[in-house]
């Protein structure tokens, strides 16, 4: 009857789908006028349009985003001559697909409505004002040619043809190149030198490892190559039905990765090495090891248990039993060397960690086959000596391309005194950042989606850099630049390079073409890829340098007192090292341990804070060497009492107005002292905090972290897991036998997805995935302190400290929920509506029609899940970030509510591709949600519930599959799967 | 000058002479009165004996309030069906809640038609002519208006005086003691009102 | 009173029609004065609303997850306000209660004005009040209906009939009365007014038969309208899974404490009037009893419910309930839970005293803490509630800002707008029912009541 009746209706509808198509057409044709500078003002549809576009029909093309540390290969999406989302390349080995949420927002880079348009020059010491690209090369040459003292080329850890032309120039012009990359790992690369004489960041194969120990590395966030270690943890770390692998994380404050940790171990700051050195010592006294024991460390005798525990502040019992456990798992692998960790003599730590690896016959997962291209990034001391020589006056031409000294070289080495000291200042960059504003001659670079270019992120894996898209404003990438720079200043034509940067790309990748095969034929493929990979997983073994002596300088110190305090600087798996700042989508995109937006805060240990009268929301002011910073107090538990922790990131005073003048620049406070061996940063930096007085509440999305006992995160122990008994599962979570009415019948499909809460990190990338896809506003800083962010996809963080009753020990333990509409079967939110805006569709989601809706709100008041969003202001992107916005996808208005709707337009688009073919839709082609193909972990699966067959369904059978607030017999579609927790009899 | 069709009106301060006053008229046989009170009043309705035959207001009162239902029943049910959405897996025609919708279109129809049945039932607009009636009457004075035959109008006034009227007033005009003849002189300018508007009440005024 | 006691039967009937004619005379400069103060409020508010409108209902002070806040507040609070008003004039009418007379044209006015007032809020609180008509059912262009199984259509429903329903019955209840002003009225203007809105009542003995039959039935519809629409106001809620809504105890929870604060603001309303207008002969002390004493009954109405929901929290171990009632006592909006136990569970329980009943200030001070603790009653009921629900990952907590603000007050400022046209304009005292208490006009055997 219903049927029936709903198929009458089809002739109504039929009209408003003529309509809506129509719409979308003059939609479309604004759109992508819209990719001229100049937005046209009138509707002017495609007469012919451009081939390979149909209008309405995205077009794929491979690119890659050269984000250090390692790069992201991906295949973005374009509409009408508009990139508008970017995907993984699923063809890389490294990223397999998965991509950052830095990844994912570079979209707003390159529609920054910062962006620097045309090339502009400073004269007479004013302002600068725009020139053309011809004036700029002009001026350009002219100051190379009157540069008659030193230059200097100062970079990020460029590869590829950038990197060759870079190198070309510098030798033209007799200038020293420095690639800088303030996280470049220095102590690692040392450490790796003396005992495997490789300088070189290696690829650890933890998912070899069924024991993971890892010593302050934030490798799920920012360390090495995080996209590849989350595939490789989540392959060590997942459970395949049998086992699963551990994960013992210390660190002196609970990090992203830590929190994935199946045990946090706090640590006394800087005191790694000797927690490390205890282990072997344990090792070597309990006769545990495998390998024989080289004298690397000479006074190893004296980190006896009870010392270490003294010295580390960790306990006895804790070290003895990582110790064993590292020995007795079949395969362990140790890692470490955290950027916050790197102190003067950390390099040692290192090499103690590459020692208990090989005395434990586990040096076998250490590949230096497959090396990081951030191994070729400078050392700082190189940085350091260009400020002496600038600051003497020896250098009078300095190109700064692609990088931010000014803002990320620690103040106290007095970088910008030294820089400004230089007569012919010249950057390339995108964004007007606190290095440019300090030139003279500005050469504006293009986004990589606008240019041609390659990329090698690791050796082996070179990806091709391919425009997607007209360049917003018509500039000249700085490759180009750079060619045309090269051939003026060269003396004769023998000098000169091909004109042309896209034929000198072409010709540079003629040596990658395998011989014999039509080279044409080979560009084709590599640009279709999207460049060439390397996906043989097999290695050489490197061995320990068994002869290696360390001397006997390592003191044991005496546990610092209590009113000093070390700052821990965390890298932002958000902003990086901060070239990431200016990025509305990533500033709203909360912090997940802290759930902070849009600003900077410290860390501080709950305990500690109570001790000194301080709350949450109080300015501090944090001193260091001379200087101070001043920002909003975090309390946590999570965090060791000698620590304060500040995230690198913020603090720009320039750069754009997403980034300007917000929070602070913690890398502000650390001292001008540097590692002689290494030639490392020492970040170690001692503090000491001062409440100011002053107040404000600190801007959070979450407010109450405790899980308040009600099971929001579930967890099933392992031997429950293994066990056969299943009878207590329920797959519909609710009590079925009171409900009123009849199941509902979903004829074709029933789209439902499924979360794995083991798998999860909180990387974030779903949820900036889910902003680009689905067109949802920025709100802002004082919009989120009223609760209003619009995330569709949010993740929940609850930390509960946990007492074992047996040991009296306090765990403090981490579970994160990413919540979103949760598509229920019997939706709370759907009959309250007084106006059908939302309702059940029959192919089970739970829809929002926006223009229906008139903003009662009754519906997220009786949301259980709290998961739909209200328009409280009309929010527009400024111009030229519309031009990302998503099509497919309503932009909404004021007044109405929104939530997650499964990418319903994406299952409209595979459904109706099957539709014109007349036949059903295939496995490959079954829709997959943002959110699903932006995780790295594989933790969202999505598809057909009715189909058996599909993973979603098995999947939501699973013994780990339950409900969110299943009591309340609202059946979602989205079904959990529970976390799994080591048994405690084990533990 | 329709001299079936006089008017004579008595004016009372006091219930309890007025009531005397409506036993005697109805005795002598003039049935067309009409009391005029500032007050509904259980003793002249006695008197009156209005209670013979009751308000015919509930007819629409009950009719009103079956027809409100109905519509609300049609409000929901026929509307769900024209436009059937799944909502939280609910059946399209869920009865429960539509009993509210129901019970408030009966209760608004309902209400709505006994205003209707008061207005149509008492006529108002179309009463009494103004000159009939007395301002008194709606602070302190009570009144009996006696459609009569120009023969009767002494008897009548007779009657009234007798009972103490505060005064009587003939088509409209005042009538001092033993003054009836004056009265006819104003013959011709009652006349036009009540060609136009009294004959239908009088009539009316008999059937109650 | 005394003086008053002197007069003849007939004369009181005189003097209680002049009482209401002095209170329609030419307004003095304190009417006026009362009234620009109170326009210029209005003015704020409809300033504020606009303004809301123009930049979007963020303005207010709404946080995830409390997206329900002051105006429902408002809403819920008038609507209650509204109660009274039908409730004496039709539900004491029907239990002959003699006490209603003298206040029951005021109780019914303000209903009609609460009525006025609430309306106005499920419209401001509208993400997109431009559509508000959008959950009206009618057969319209865009080809849809409303969803009939939204209590917010029953809202729609219930509170528009109840509009309805009671300003005809104000209107009938005010028919001879508007017949005994025009009779007396000078000025062709407002002879003209009260002529046609007096629809030509002339006091004839059958149209006071009709009349009062007429009135029966409207009673008799009024009565269960009266309880249903403050149920319905309370499934808005009960409907919601919403711990601290979701409970079966609130429709006659919500009809009582619509009664209780309806008596409250009838008491509120009259006291100053009394004394403005001297009404002393008419409003009596007895009146003040009888309503005082269904405060008394009310208020332990609404206070047995207040500790029932929290034994119910207690006894029925669901946790959301048992952490949300707890939390009203002692969380973030504690001050305001306690203010609204303290003047609706505590203060009216000093009605019990005699002596306090028959002190004018005492009791206009009470009424006053009750208006204030119903008002509270609905706001911890709303914001408390959503602000810590399910999910503790999403829990927030609400503010109201100053449009919000803004708007309550001008809300109360076109609620008195209204009554300061009313009583200078409408019969204040209902002329022809007080009648039916004075003592009949009688030659022989005196005076007696009927």
């Amino acid at each position: 009857m219903d049927k029936e009746k709903q198929k009458n209706n089809t002739g109504t509808l039929n009209r408003r789908d003529f309509l809506k198509a129509l719409s979308a057409i003059g939609g479309a044709a604004v759109i992508s006028s819209g990719c001229t500078p100049e937005p046209l003002d009138k509707l002017v549809s495609y007469a012919v349009p451009p081939d390979n576009v149909i209008p309405g029909i995205a077009n794929y093309y491979t690119s890659v985003i050269p984000n250090s540390p390692v790069g992201t290969p991906v295949v973005v999406r374009v509409r009408e001559g508009r990139a508008i989302k970017v995907e993984g390349n699923t063809n890389d080995p490294i990223t397999s697909g998965s991509t950052s949420a830095e990844d994912q927002a570079t979209l707003q880079t390159l529609y920054d409505p910062d962006r620097i348009k045309q090339p502009l020059f400073r004269n007479n010491r004013e302002n600068l004002t725009a020139i053309t690209y011809v004036a700029a090369t002009d001026i350009l040459v002219e100051n190379i040619k009157a540069s008659s003292k030193k230059g200097y080329i100062i970079s990020n850890n460029t590869t590829g043809c950038c990197d060759d032309l870079l190198n070309s120039l510098a030798e033209k012009i007799n200038a020293k190149r420095i690639k800088y990359e303030p996280l470049s790992y220095e102590n690692i690369k040392y450490a790796n030198q003396i005992s495997y004489g490789e300088n070189k960041l290696p690829t650890y194969h933890i998912e070899k490892a069924d024991y993971l120990l890892n010593f302050g590395a934030d490798f799920l966030e920012t360390w090495l190559s995080p996209s590849e270690y989350s595939k490789r943890f989540t392959k060590m770390h997942a459970f395949d039905g049998k086992t699963r692998g551990t994960f013992i994380h210390i660190d002196p404050k609970l990090t992203l990765t830590g929190s994935m940790a199946d045990e946090w171990v706090p640590i006394s700051p800087h005191k790694n090495l000797y927690l490390v050195l205890g282990i072997i010592n344990y090792i070597k006294l309990n006769k545990l090891n495998v390998n024989p024991i080289p004298n690397v460390f000479p006074n190893l005798y004296m980190y006896s248990v009870s010392e270490t525990s003294r010295l580390t502040g960790v306990p006895e019992e804790t070290i003895i039993k990582i110790a064993k456990d590292f020995t007795s798992s079949k395969s362990s692998i140790a890692i470490g060397g955290g950027y916050a960790s790197s102190a003067s003599n950390d390099y040692k730590t290192i090499v103690a960690i590459n020692l208990l690896n090989e005395i434990t016959g586990n040096g076998d997962k250490i590949d230096f086959d497959s090396t990081l291209k951030l191994s070729d990034a400078s050392k700082f001391s190189e940085i350091k000596s260009f400020i002496q020589d600038a600051k003497s006056g020896n250098v009078d031409f300095v190109l700064v391309y692609n990088c931010n000294p000014v803002y990320n070289v620690p103040k106290s080495f007095g970088f910008e005194e030294a820089f400004t000291k230089i007569k012919n200042r010249v950057s390339a960059s995108i964004l007007s950042d606190e290095t440019t504003e300090l030139c003279d001659l500005v050469i504006p670079d293009l986004h990589s989606f606008e240019k041609w270019g390659d990329y090698e992120g690791k050796t082996g894996n070179r990806y091709i850099m391919q425009p997607v898209m007209k360049p917003l404003y018509d500039g000249v990438s700085i490759e180009q630049t750079l060619i045309n720079v090269i051939n003026r200043i060269a003396v004769d034509d023998s000098n000169k390079i091909d004109s042309d940067f896209y034929n000198y790309l072409r010709n540079k990748w003629k040596e990658y073409s395998p011989e014999g095969e039509n080279f044409e034929n080979f560009w084709n493929k590599v640009v279709k890829d999207g460049g060439i990979f390397n996906k043989n997983e097999s290695y050489s073994i490197t061995s320990f340098n068994r002869n290696l002596s360390l001397g006997s300088d390592i003191e044991p110190k005496l546990k610092s007192s209590n009113d000093t305090l070390s700052l821990y600087i965390t890298p932002s798996y958000k902003f990086y090292d901060g070239r990431s700042s200016n990025n509305s989508w990533l500033q709203e995109l909360p912090d997940l341990l802290t759930t902070a937006v849009w600003d900077s805060w410290v860390e501080i240990n709950s305990n500690l804070a109570k001790k000194l009268n301080i709350k949450e929301g109080d300015y501090l002011e944090i001193s260091a060497n001379g200087r101070k910073i001043i920002t909003q107090a975090y309390l946590t538990s999570a965090i060791s009492p000698e620590t304060l922790s500040i995230s690198m990131g913020q603090g720009h005073t320039s750069m754009g107005r997403y980034a300007k003048n917000r929070g602070v620049n913690p890398i502000d406070l650390i001292s001008d002292s540097i590692d002689n061996k290494t030639g490392g940063l020492n970040v170690f930096t001692k503090v000491k905090i001062k409440k100011t007085g002053d107040w404000e509440k600190l801007v959070k999305v979450q407010h109450s972290y405790s899980q308040e006992n009600r099971d929001i995160v579930q967890t099933i122990p392992m031997s429950k897991l293994l066990s056969k008994d299943d009878h207590h599962h329920d797959h519909h979570g609710g009590h079925k036998e009171y409900d009123m009415y009849r199941e509902y019948d979903y004829y074709v499909h029933k789209w439902g997805m499924t979360i794995d809460l083991d798998k999860c990190t909180g990387c974030g990338a779903c949820v900036v995935a889910c902003y680009a896809e689905n067109n949802i506003p920025v709100v802002g800083k004082e919009q989120v302190a009223n609760g209003r962010h619009m995330s569709w996809l949010t993740l929940e963080r609850f930390q509960d400290e946990i007492k074992d009753e047996s040991t009296g020990i306090t765990r403090i333990d981490t579970r994160v929920l990413p919540q979103l509409c949760q598509h229920c079967e019997n939706a709370p939110c759907e009959p309250v509506c007084p106006v059908f805006a939302t309702y059940h569709n029959p192919e089970g989601i739970n829809l929002m029609v926006y223009s229906r809706c008139v903003g009662t709100r009754y519906c997220s008041n009786n949301c259980s899940y709290k998961v739909r969003r209200f328009n409280w202001f009309t929010y527009a992107a400024p111009e030229p970030l519309n031009l990302q916005l998503n099509p497919d996808v309503t932009v909404r208005s004021k007044g109405v509510m929104e939530k997650c709707n499964f990418c319903f337009h994406k299952i409209g688009i595979a459904k109706d591709k099957a539709k014109d073919e007349k036949r059903k839709m295939t496995n490959d082609e079954m829709p997959t949600t943002a959110c699903q193909t932006a995780c790295g972990c594989g933790a969202i699966e999505f598809g057909d519930l009715n189909d058996p067959e599909s993973k979603v369904s098995k999947l939501s059978h699973d013994k780990r599959a339950y409900s969110l607030l299943g009591e309340l017999n609202t059946r979602p579609s989205v079904k959990y799967l529970k976390k799994i927790e080591k048994d405690k009899a084990k533990a | 000058m329709n001299k079936s069709n006089q008017n004579i009106l008595g004016i009372y301060t006091y219930v309890d002479v007025l009531v005397d006053a409506i036993k005697k008229l109805r005795a002598e046989g003039f049935e067309n009165l009409r009391v005029f009170s500032p007050v509904p009043n259980h003793e002249i309705e006695d008197a009156l004996d209005t209670g013979k035959e009751p308000s015919k207001v509930k007819y629409f009162t009950f009719c009103g309030a079956i027809l409100g239902a109905l519509v609300g029943v049609c409000f929901t049910v026929l509307t769900s069906l024209d436009w059937p959405i799944v909502t939280s897996a609910k059946p399209i025609v869920s009865i429960p809640p539509y009993m509210i919708i129901i019970f408030e279109c009966m209760i608004l129809i309902g209400g709505l038609s006994t205003f209707l049945g008061l207005l149509i039932n008492s006529r108002l607009r179309k009463d009494t002519p103004p000159e009939l009636y007395d301002e008194r009457f709606s602070d302190n004075k009570f009144g009996i208006l006696v459609n009569c035959n120009s023969d009767d109008l002494e008897k009548i006034e007779n009657i009234l005086r007798d009972f103490g009227t505060d005064e009587v007033q003939v088509n409209g005009v005042l009538k001092e003691e033993a003054k009836v003849e004056e009265v006819k002189e104003e013959e011709a300018k009652v006349e036009e009102v009540k060609e136009e508007e009294n004959n239908p009440d009088s009539t009316e005024v008999k059937n109650d | 009173m005394s003086n008053f006691d002197s007069l003849s039967a007939s004369e009181k009937y005189s003097h209680l029609n002049e009482t209401v004619m002095n209170m329609l005379n030419k307004p003095g400069w304190g009417w006026w004065a009362i009234f620009a103060v109170d326009m210029m409020f209005l003015a704020f508010g409809i300033y504020c609303f606009i303004y809301q409108i123009y930049t979007g209902l963020g303005v207010a002070g709404y946080s995830h997850p409390v997206l329900w806040g002051v105006y429902i507040t408002n809403f819920v609070f008038w609507v209650g306000i509204a109660h009274s008003g039908t409730l004496i004039s039709a539900v004491l009418f029907l239990f002959r209660a003699r006490f209603r007379m003298s206040i029951y044209r005021i109780a019914e006015a303000m209903t009609v004005f609460a009525v006025a007032t609430a309306g106005l809020f499920p419209i401001i609180h509208l993400g997109r009040p431009w559509n508000f008509y959008w959950l009206l059912p009618y057969p319209n262009q865009r080809g849809l209906w409303v969803n009939f199984d939204s209590p917010l259509l029953w809202d729609v429903f219930a509170v528009s009939t109840y509009a309805t329903i009671s300003s005809v019955f104000f209107f009938i209840g005010m028919i001879p009365d508007i017949a005994a002003i025009r009779d007396t009225v000078v000025g062709k203007a407002k002879k003209v007014f009260y002529s046609v809105a007096s629809l030509g009542w002339k006091g004839s003995s059958w149209e006071w038969g009709h009349y009062t039959r007429a009135y029966f039935y409207f009673a008799c519809f009024a009565t269960p309208l009266v309880i249903s629409v403050h149920s319905v106001v309370s499934w808005d809620f009960a409907m919601a899974n919403t711990p601290g809504w979701h409970t079966t105890i609130f429709p006659p929870y919500f009809v009582a404490g619509a009664i209780f604060s309806g008596l409250a603001m009838v008491i509120t309303l009259c006291i100053p009037l009394r004394y403005i207008f001297k009404l002393e002969d008419y409003i009596t002390m007895d009146n003040f009893d009888g309503m005082s004493k269904m405060i008394i009954l009310t208020s332990s109405i609404v206070f047995y419910a207040y500790l029932i929901e929290f034994f119910i929290a207690w006894y029925s171990g669901n946790k959301y309930e048992y952490d949300q009632f707890i939390y009203r006592a002692v969380g973030d909006y504690a001050l305001f839970y306690w203010i609204m136990m303290f003047c609706n569970g505590i203060v009216p329980h000093l009605l019990w005293f005699k002596k306090i009943r028959h002190n004018l200030m005492i009791l206009f001070i009470i009424t006053l803490l009750i208006n204030i603790g119903m008002w509270f009653e609905r706001f911890n009921i709303i914001v408390i509630s959503l602000s810590k629900e399910f999910e503790p990952g999403s829990w927030g907590l609400y503010k109201p800002s100053w449009v919000e603000i803004g708007i309550t007050v001008g809300s109360f400022a076109w609620f008195f707008m209204f009554f300061l046209i009313f009583v200078r304009t409408l019969p204040a005292l209902s002329i022809a029912e007080i009648k039916e208490i004075l003592p009949v006009p009688k030659k022989n055997g005196g005076s007696s009541h009927e």
